[in-house]
């Protein structure tokens, strides 16, 4: 697998991480909401066991490697960080952000999640870039 | 020889120049009127100078007025409180732990009188229909906030899967076969499982723009009601 299937990945591993499981498992169960919590925390185990799988993890391997998959990665990470981004923005801005606990959790789940968009988008870049350097400069080599 | 002739017609035509030739002008000088010969005499205003000001006339700094310190409201520890209490620094109340009363408190809606704490103002009231509704709205307020983080996570768990399955899913769609749009079983299925979680998304975040207005309203409400139970 290239340098960039992996990492792309890996940060998709982490916004789910964040997004599915802590946000809409286990703040959702510990509100009382059993089913969405579920769905959430179900989520992220399905796909931690299908990673123990070597036909899922082949199946991974395929898909970092179709030709269209970093316009994909930088796609959905780039519409994850305009989605996130305003949100936490307005959150910080609300009176009760640091007043009252539901708020500031929001406010908390909100930046993180544009945090992970953000640098994610950047990291992707970053080693698309590099490894595409590096992939021109072996060529050369040869 | 001819140059020793105009040398000496230079030298006789110089000394003529200074010892006859002077020069008399034919305009006389208008003579002016003059303010007299006495010396002139300053005008007092701007003659002694006045001492310029400093911005430190003494050594001796005034003392400065002291700055109002802003005391953030912590009602559950500032007032003497005891269940049942809900809410938080702007909405809420609490059992007054010294009575059979409840402290209640809320975001004024004009300037607060002067006390510490800015922006609330609380205040000790007995049991009354007037409190039951106040505890009732603030119960709502805090469902209301509540269930807005809740909507918030849900669209951000439902955006992140979504964009999981379009980065990763597309192997499975097959909906570019060889250069040929197929649109085929799979590729529909994946286009209906995007639509399906994004819109899921786009309901969490819709909620929760919906929840906030419910909890703006339920504070309002709490407000009139607050002020109904006055002093």
């Amino acid at each position: 697998m290239s340098a960039f299937g992996k990492v792309s990945l890996i940060s998709f591993g982490v916004l789910l991480f964040w997004t599915s499981f802590v946000v809409g498992g286990v703040e959702s169960l510990s509100d009382g909401d059993i089913v969405g919590g579920l769905i959430g925390v179900g989520a992220f185990v399905a796909a931690l066991v299908a990673l123990t799988r070597e036909r899922f993890r082949a199946y991974l391997r395929k898909a970092t490697n179709t030709g269209g998959h970093p316009a994909r990665v930088f796609g959905a990470f780039a519409v994850l960080a305009l989605v996130s981004t305003p949100y936490a923005i307005s959150l910080a801005r609300d009176p009760l952000a640091f007043v009252n606990v539901h708020v500031t959790r929001s406010l908390i789940d909100a930046s993180v999640t544009a945090g992970i968009s953000l640098v994610a988008l950047l990291t992707n870049l970053f080693v698309y870039i590099a490894s595409g350097k590096a992939g021109r400069g072996a060529e050369g080599m040869k | 020889m001819r140059n020793r002739t105009i040398t000496k017609a230079v030298m006789v035509g110089s000394l003529a120049a200074l010892t006859g030739c002077q020069f008399q002008p034919s305009v006389r000088p208008i003579p002016w009127p003059t303010l007299g010969s006495a010396a002139p005499t300053l005008d007092p205003r701007y003659s002694t100078p006045e001492p310029i000001p400093t911005a430190f006339p003494s050594a001796v700094m005034p003392t400065p007025t002291p700055i109002p310190t802003v005391v953030p409201f912590r009602p559950f520890e500032d007032l003497d409180c005891r269940p049942p209490m809900l809410g938080d620094a702007e909405f809420g109340y609490c059992r007054d732990a010294l009575s059979d009363g409840y402290y209640i408190w809320a975001r004024c809606s004009q300037p607060c009188p002067e006390w510490p704490y800015p922006g609330v103002e609380w205040r000790n009231v007995g049991e009354s229909s007037g409190l039951r509704d106040f505890m009732q709205l603030i119960e709502d307020r805090d469902d209301a906030l509540t269930a807005r983080r809740s909507a918030l996570g849900s669209g951000f768990k439902f955006l992140g899967i979504d964009g999981t399955i379009a980065a990763l899913g597309w192997p499975t769609a097959e909906c570019i076969v060889g250069g040929e749009l197929t649109l085929g079983t799979s590729c529909v299925r994946f286009v209906l499982a995007l639509i399906a979680a994004g819109t899921v998304g786009i309901i969490g975040f819709n909620q929760a723009g919906e929840f906030s207005r419910q909890a703006d309203e339920s504070g309002q409400s709490a407000r009139e009601v607050f002020e109904e139970l006055g002093p």
